[in-house]
C-alpha cells in the first residue's frame, strides 16, 4: 500500500493546546487561541503535559491522504481503525482521511491490529510533518 | 454566545493537490474529508447537551470538575421565553440564586467541585471546541437550523453556517435545515408550515 499526505488542517498542535486549556480553564477558547498563537514555547510546554490516553483533544484536525492500494489493504486499514473516511477514486486509488487521534492510536498499537504494509510509514511521516512535537513524544516512547 | 471558526482544512488546498495528480472529486466527497473547528463560549449546558448528541464530531468541553463556576446568577443563560415574562424571570432568577448559594455552600463545606456541580442547572454556562467534517455539518444544520429546534442551538447552528459560508461559500450553498436541503419538510404534522420563508432565509444567510 502506498499512501501519502495531500492536505491537512493548519496549526494542528496549536489546536491541541487550545483544546487542552478549554477543558481546564474559564477562558473562552477563542481567547486561548489568540493568546497561544505565536507562543511556540507555551504550546510546546502544553504538549509536553499531554496525556496521550486523553485522546479527544487530538481530534480537532483532519489529515487527507491519497492511497494506491488493493481493496483488501483498505479493508485492513479500516479494521485497524474504524475512524477512517474512505472514498474510492479509481480502481486502485483512494482518498483517505482521519484525525491525529486515529494516527496515534494506530502507531501506538491500540486495538492490537497492525495496519497494512506501507500505511504505518506513511502515518509516521504525516505525524512528523503535521505535529512534530507530538511525533517526538510518541516516537520517543518507541512508537 | 460567542462563536468563531478557529481553523478548517480549505477545500482549495485539497482540490489543488488532487488536480496535481490528475484527479477531480465532487463536492460531496470534499465535504466528507475536510473539517471545521469552532470555538464556542457562553452557551448553556442545555445547549451543549444537544450539541454533543451529534456523535460524528469531536468535542473538548470546559470541565465542571476542574473549573469552579464563578457566578451562576451572572453567567447563566436565560431563554427569551423566560426573560420576556416578568413572573417567569423572577422564578428563574430566584432559582439561580438558590442554586448558586447551594453550590458555594457545598464548596465551603469541603465538597469537591466534581460533586458540588450536581446542584448546577442546565442554564450554567460552558465553553467548548467543536470539530466536524463538512458532511457532519450538513446533518447538524439539517436538524438544528430547523424552526423546530430549540432557540439557543438554532442560533448556534445559524452562526456556524454563516462562518462556513464565509470561507467555503459554494460548498455550503445547499446547507441549512432539511426542508431547504431536500425541498420538502420531514417533520410531518409537527412542521412549522413556513417552508417558503425558511427557504428564502437560508438562500441569503451569510451571503449578504
Amino acid at each position: 500500500m502506498e499512501m501519502r499526505l495531500l492536505a491537512t488542517t493548519p496549526d494542528a498542535e496549536l489546536l491541541i493546546a487550545v483544546a487542552m486549556l478549554t477543558t481546564s480553564s474559564d477562558e473562552a477558547p477563542a481567547d486561548i487561541y489568540v493568546a497561544l498563537k505565536g507562543d511556540e514555547r507555551r504550546v510546546h510546554k502544553l504538549l509536553k503535559r499531554l496525556i496521550l490516553k486523553h485522546g479527544s483533544v487530538l481530534e480537532h484536525n483532519r489529515l487527507v491522504f491519497l492511497a494506491e492500494a488493493e481493496e483488501g489493504e483498505v479493508l485492513a486499514l479500516l479494521l485497524a481503525h474504524s475512524f477512517f473516511e474512505v472514498s474510492r477514486l479509481g480502481e486502485r486509488r483512494w482518498l483517505l482521511s482521519c484525525n491525529l487521534r486515529t494516527v496515534l492510536e494506530i502507531l501506538m498499537g491500540e486495538g492490537g491490529k497492525r495496519p497494512p504494509e506501507g500505511a504505518q510509514e506513511a502515518l509516521i511521516t504525516a505525524l512528523k510533518q503535521v505535529a512534530p512535537r507530538l511525533h517526538q513524544k510518541v516516537m520517543g516512547r518507541g512508537g | 454566545m460567542e462563536v468563531e471558526l478557529l481553523a478548517y482544512l480549505p477545500s482549495k488546498s485539497l482540490t489543488e493537490a488532487l488536480r496535481a495528480e490528475g484527479l477531480e472529486v465532487d463536492a460531496d466527497t470534499l465535504l466528507k474529508h475536510i473539517s471545521f473547528t469552532f470555538a464556542i463560549s457562553g452557551i448553556s449546558r442545555a445547549c451543549s447537551h444537544q450539541l454533543v448528541r451529534h456523535r460524528m464530531a469531536s468535542y473538548s468541553q470546559q470541565s465542571q470538575r476542574y473549573v469552579r463556576l464563578a457566578s451562576l446568577a451572572d453567567e447563566a443563560v436565560e431563554p427569551s421565553t423566560i426573560a420576556r415574562d416578568p413572573e417567569a424571570d423572577m422564578v428563574f432568577k430566584g432559582f439561580l440564586r438558590a442554586a448558586e448559594y447551594a453550590y458555594n455552600r457545598l464548596l465551603s463545606l469541603g465538597v469537591p467541585e466534581e460533586d458540588a456541580r450536581f446542584v448546577l442547572p442546565n442554564a450554567a454556562p460552558t465553553n467548548i471546541v467543536v470539530t466536524m467534517t463538512g458532511k457532519a455539518l450538513y446533518h447538524f444544520f439539517g436538524l438544528r437550523c430547523c424552526n423546530r429546534a430549540q432557540a439557543e442551538i438554532h442560533e448556534l447552528a445559524d452562526r456556524m453556517l454563516v462562518l462556513c459560508r464565509r470561507v467555503e461559500p459554494e460548498l455550503f450553498r445547499r446547507a441549512g435545515p432539511y426542508c431547504f436541503q431536500k425541498g420538502y419538510c420531514e417533520e410531518g404534522p409537527l412542521s412549522c408550515g413556513r417552508m417558503e420563508e425558511v427557504r428564502a432565509k437560508y438562500e441569503r444567510l451569510g451571503y449578504e
